[in-house]
């Protein structure tokens, strides 16, 4: 029961990764690999940042909106002019590139060294049911919810959502409409990376920032947002936490060479009897 | 043509031997002079080591990512498992190294087969996420796991008494890694060997009818399956062959370093051997080989450290990219300037050198080939499709080849085809007419087995029951197809494009195929004839070594025309053959088509162009609306007040008739 | 007026259009017919912007739009009802609807096109909140052009709008596009396969063969010519002239 709990706050942080990769996914096709550089990036821009004598809260937006337009420039010029089909998967290369340079530029710049986020979040921990779970944690799956939420309220409520979805679905025909499939790509790399990075600060705000941050974040991140299917808000939340779940019960009861290997088996069993994942649409070739 | 066959089979024995040879001499040369284990020596032998591994780990990777089109970022865990595995088996169970080097090998291959369960069903950038998955996992599992040392490596010195492997020995004589100076590193004799094998293989795997099939695979899998590729096992074992290979690569770095340690395999090892995969070439036979040189020799030269310095002294001694970083860079310039990598822009280069020595042969395509009224039609080529396509020679006169009964099918609730009935008759041509979105398109493939059948609808393919049957199944009952638009694997040459109608039929085994066994070179020699041949009798032999994507659209639809009929098809169905082709191809399309049905092949003609229709077709089904409306012979269409109302417009015929008459 | 100058385009490696001229004026309705294959639609969507121009011109109301993309020809008030309807599956038939208005811009105080159109279009108010997947291909048809006619456009190009309806469906269809032209100010091009239907509702036509206009002038005369029955039904020239169309 503490393992799931547990689990269950962790799967909040995965579902937040998840998100950042369904959300360009759905609206172009495509995926950040360097996502884990712009979680750590994040973390590190917040320190930057505060080391103006900025206060925290404004350094946490003005870091999250910085990464978010380093979102917007990555998507014009490393993904765009990569991707002109359902069969040119260049921008997977291209962004897997961009991951190596920006990690190469992070450890050249802020040192291999962890590093600690002071003046935010939350210390200590909330006894719920009688088990102690991470309060900072708890606030990132609170977080995680609440994204969740407003993101479906986004695409299902608003005019700029339905836009969105509709981009989604056919930007051919969008573009006749008048739609500009660019401006949805590029809202939606600058929503996916802000997201991710507030998810870095959050997470390094408890277990310290080191340049290796987001990639630690990137299995379950990836995991996660293939079980959900892609292509789903929810599902992105649903992988996540059953991937945190699955780990942590695993490694209690099993230790953790098993619990690292879980998630990822979980994934494979999942994908060979449902390769859409769980909320995922089936997407037929044509000839 | 025997003789021909014979010599080709001679040609192909020479190249395979010549390149052996080669690959023999490069290893030697690359591997004697460190031998004597000068001190000076033994960083270039480790150097060496470190090439023949990644050669090895990145010609799986090409066959996977580069062939069949399934990126993997997730290459360097195989190597990992193989590595761990074989280091396990020579310390723990005392098996013999042969031994042992085939349980890595294994292990890993099974860790493939595994992983693509999932990723097998999977598409290029959940392919891509999986493995990229898989392979930061098998990392930590290293770094995590008790009986492998974690981060004091394997072996160590507290739970093993030593940190180093013994050595392996043939024979008495001890191969020794290249670590100490002044002792032979003999083991670079081992690793040479096998790395040269590793090679030949892959050469073995990537010219042959199942590294052909990959490309079909990554061209289009439903196109694939028409050539009689079952796509998902397909992709299941390329994902293993792959892992065996990674595998292989990681038994070699164990023999190389006799000491592992987890920060070898981290996920920038997969990242780099994929790298080197693209900049080489994806998809080119000798790709990985340039591609794991150039990206070594950078990372081992001067080049690299200058580039650092001079960044440190003009722009930052804090904001600066070093290997890491200036790898990345070089992906993605690779990616804007060179798409098809080094190997490949080279020989692009020489096509184009090539083309432009041959002035002839590089515009012949772009003009028409005749001009109807004035030259004469020349018979010879319909003389030489009849001796070609002379698969069933005691074919029955018209017997029925094909027969469709009840047939309806619905789309999310919506009738695209309503019992439709249709039978194909040998050595004739049915033409299947109707506006555009009757359901034509559909029928053609609920027939190849593209969309199951629903309810009572049946297929029968030579008198068997071919209901619920999937395409590569349909192949092999004799039927061939085309598509609307050409689908052709651009990558390769004309000649590749058609020898790939006919792999699935020669039923070569993987094993054969691997070993290259006599029986696998003959059987090439004479696929490759027939499709030579058959390149002839449609007049484009003499584009028969131009990639496929730079010929022109009618060209293009010759070969896929020659691939159809490549697998001797008793039943070959061809979906807007005319479409894009000028009148006097189409006219030329018409007169093949007549010889080809000569033969006694039975056509199902999909098509617009009604001249070709009333030409050539011996008998017209015309549909609307997923209907049969008419069917009968080509003057009769002309006349029938369905068919113009159809094509028309319902201007003279009443609605409410429409319905209830005639079929 | 839309104007195409000596239009070049195709596919990948193959040119569809070798060089096609035409003309549309708004409040007028011009019908291109041909068989299939001929190029019609290829016309259509290169108008449209789908497709790259290899040469020639598009002048939209005196500006060249040949190179602009096709949102902003759409914004330009070219709109164009793709073929297959190619309704937004997932959306509901208001929302559809009400994404064809970002073609016009930020229109706050204006009331929401869905109301507007509801007249024209009763299937709007019957349907509204119901996901446009699961409307039949009739009401699929109205909503398309619904959608295109709130991004208010001065040009309005249908490709092949009949594919698929029944004879009941496309009569319907053909009222509700001559009550368009009576309603609104656009011109509108006609891509059809239905040449009778087509050439009765249009007051111009142009017949493409091969990629190239073969024959154009005004709807009565190319539905006398026999130059309609040959491009759709080959050259064999068996039929006789009287089973040719029916002239309006």
């Amino acid at each position: 029961m503490d393992s799931v709990l547990v689990g269950l706050t962790l799967g909040g942080l995965y579902g937040l990764v998840a998100l950042a990769f369904v959300l360009t996914f759905q609206t172009t096709r495509t995926l950040n690999f360097a996502l884990g550089e712009f979680i750590t990036a994040g973390g590190f821009l917040f320190l930057a940042i505060v080391a103006l004598d900025v206060p925290a809260w404004l350094a946490v937006a003005l870091a999250v909106v910085l990464i978010g337009l380093l979102g917007t420039v990555v998507e014009r010029t490393v993904v765009r002019p990569f991707n002109s089909g359902p069969h040119d998967i260049r921008w997977l290369l291209t962004t897997a590139g961009l991951s190596l340079i920006m990690l190469d530029l992070l450890r050249n710049s802020q040192g291999s060294g962890t590093k600690a986020l002071n003046g935010i979040g939350f210390d200590g921990f909330t006894s719920i049911a009688g088990t102690k779970v991470s309060t900072q944690f708890l606030l990132i799956l609170v977080v995680a919810i609440g994204v969740t939420l407003a993101l479906t309220w986004f695409t299902m409520r608003t005019t700029l959502g339905t836009i969105f979805r509709a981009v989604a679905e056919d930007r051919e025909t969008a573009s006749l409409m008048g739609l500009n499939p660019g401006l949805v790509a590029l809202g939606a790399y600058a929503i996916a990376m802000t997201i991710a990075a507030a998810a870095g600060i959050m997470y390094s705000s408890e277990v310290g920032l080191s340049i290796s941050t987001g990639q630690g974040l990137l299995v379950a991140g990836f995991a996660a947002a293939i079980l959900g299917g892609l292509d789903s808000i929810p599902g992105a939340l649903a992988g996540g936490i059953i991937y945190g779940v699955a780990t942590v019960v695993a490694t209690d009861w099993l230790g953790t060479a098993v619990g690292g290997v879980i998630g990822l088996v979980v994934t494979v069993i999942v994908l060979a009897v449902r390769p859409q994942g769980l909320l995922g649409r089936v997407v037929m070739e044509k000839v | 043509m025997p003789d021909t066959t014979i010599t080709l089979r001679r040609s192909l024995l020479r190249k395979d031997i010549l390149v052996l040879v080669i690959a023999l001499a490069v290893a030697a040369f690359a591997i004697v002079p460190g031998l004597g284990g000068d001190p000076l020596t033994i960083s270039r032998s480790q150097s060496m080591g470190a090439i023949a591994v990644a050669l090895v780990a990145a010609c799986g990777l090409n066959l996977l990512a580069g062939y069949a089109g399934l990126v993997s970022l997730g290459q360097g865990a195989f190597v990992a498992i193989g590595a761990y595995v074989s280091a396990w088996a020579l310390l723990e169970t005392g098996l013999p190294w042969p031994v042992s080097l085939v349980v890595a090998i294994g292990a890993s291959a099974a860790a493939g087969a595994v992983l693509s369960l999932a990723a097998a069903r999977l598409s290029g950038p959940q392919v891509a996420m999986i493995t990229l998955a898989f392979a930061v996992m098998v990392h930590r599992i290293f770094v995590e796991l008790e009986m492998f040392g974690r981060l004091a490596g394997y072996p160590n010195v507290s739970n093993h008494d030593t940190s180093l492997l013994e050595p392996v020995t043939i024979g008495g004589t001890v191969l020794e890694p290249p670590l100490f100076a002044g002792t032979g590193p003999l083991v670079m004799l081992l690793v040479g060997a096998l790395a040269v094998l590793s090679f030949v293989a892959y050469r073995n795997l990537a010219e042959s009818a199942w590294g052909r099939s990959l490309r079909a695979l990554a061209t289009n899998e439903i196109v694939a399956s028409h050539i009689g590729i079952n796509p998902r096992r397909r992709k299941t074992a390329v994902f293993t062959v792959a892992a065996a290979f990674g595998g292989m690569a990681g038994t070699m770095q164990t023999q190389l370093q006799a000491h592992l340690q987890p920060e070898s395999f981290t996920f920038t090892l997969s990242l780099s051997l994929i790298i080197m995969v693209i900049l080489g070439g994806s998809g080119r036979l000798y790709g990985p080989v340039v591609g794991v040189l150039v990206l070594m020799t950078l990372e081992h030269s001067h080049a690299m450290q200058g580039i650092v310095e001079f960044q440190q002294e003009n722009l930052s001694d804090t904001w600066f990219l070093s290997d890491e970083g200036l790898t990345g860079l070089l992906l993605i310039l690779t990616l804007v300037f060179l798409p098809s990598g080094l190997a490949g822009g080279a020989q692009q280069l020489w096509h184009r050198w090539r083309a432009a020595r041959t002035p002839a042969a590089a515009t012949s395509g772009d003009e028409p080939a005749l001009d109807i009224d004035e030259a004469p039609i020349d018979e010879a080529p319909i003389e030489s499709v009849r001796q070609q396509v002379q698969g069933s020679s005691e074919h029955h006169a018209h017997a029925e080849v094909m027969r469709l009964t009840g047939v309806t099918h619905s789309f999310a609730g919506l009738k695209a085809v309503d019992d439709m009935q249709l039978s194909v008759r040998s050595g004739t041509i049915h033409a299947l007419v109707g506006p555009n979105g009757a359901g034509k398109t559909t029928l053609v493939n609920l027939i190849t087995g593209v969309y199951p059948l629903q309810g009572a609808s049946r297929v029968e393919i030579r008198g068997a029951d071919a209901t619920g049957l999937a395409p590569h199944a349909i192949y092999q009952l004799g039927v061939a197809r085309t598509f609307q638009t050409p689908q052709l694997f651009h990558g390769e040459s004309a000649l590749v494009n058609v020898m790939a109608g006919l792999d699935a039929k020669l039923g070569e085994s993987f094993l054969a195929t691997l070993l290259r066994l006599p029986k696998v070179r003959r059987l090439e020699a004479q696929a490759r004839e027939r499709a030579m041949g058959l390149l002839g009798t449609l007049g484009i032999e003499e584009h028969a070594d131009v990639p496929a994507g730079e010929l022109p659209y009618g060209l293009q639809r010759s070969v896929e025309l020659a691939r159809a009929l490549a697998s001797d098809p008793e039943f070959l169905i061809l979906d807007e053959p005319a479409a894009g082709l000028n009148p006097s191809e189409t006219y030329q399309l018409g007169t093949t088509l007549e010889a080809i049905a000569a033969t006694g092949v039975a056509i199902l003609l999909v098509e617009h162009d009604m001249s070709l229709v009333i030409r050539v077709a011996d008998e017209v089904t015309c549909m609307e609306r997923g209907a049969r409306i008419y069917h009968g012979d080509a003057a009769g269409l002309q006349q029938d007040e369905r068919v113009l109302a159809a094509y028309l417009g319902a201007g003279h015929v009443t609605i409410e008739g429409k319905g209830n008459q005639n079929a | 007026m839309l104007e195409a100058r000596d239009v070049v385009s195709g596919y990948g490696s193959v040119s569809v259009l070798h060089g096609v001229d035409l003309e549309l004026d708004r409040e007028e309705i011009v019908a291109v017919v041909g068989a299939n294959g001929a190029g019609k639609s290829t016309l259509a969507r290169t108008l449209a912007g789908l497709l790259p121009l290899r040469s020639g011109n598009i002048i939209l109301d005196d500006t060249q739009v040949g190179a602009s993309s096709s949102h902003s020809r759409a914004r330009h008030g070219l709109i164009m009802v793709p073929e297959g309807r190619r309704l937004f599956a997932g959306l509901t038939v208001r929302e559809n609807i009400n994404l064809g208005r970002s073609a016009v811009g930020k229109r706050g105080s204006d009331p929401e096109p869905a109301d507007v159109l509801g007249d024209i279009f009763p299937i709007i108010k019957e349907r509204e909140n119901q996901r446009a997947g699961l409307l039949s291909g009739g009401e699929q048809q109205q909503v398309a052009l619904a959608r295109a006619l709130a991004g208010r456009p001065r040009y309005l190009l249908l490709d092949e709008p009949s594919l698929g309806l029944s004879p009941a469906l496309t009569t319907q269809l053909f009222e509700t596009i001559a009550r368009i032209r009576e309603h609104l100010p656009v011109g509108i091009l006609l891509v059809e396969q239905m040449v009778d239907r087509a050439l009765a509702l249009a007051d111009r036509a142009y017949v493409v063969e091969r990629g190239r206009v073969v024959l154009s002038g005004t709807a009565a005369d190319v539905a006398a010519s026999p130059e309609v029955q040959r491009a759709y039904l080959g050259g064999a020239g068996s039929a006789p002239a009287s089973d040719g169309p029916a002239a309006p």
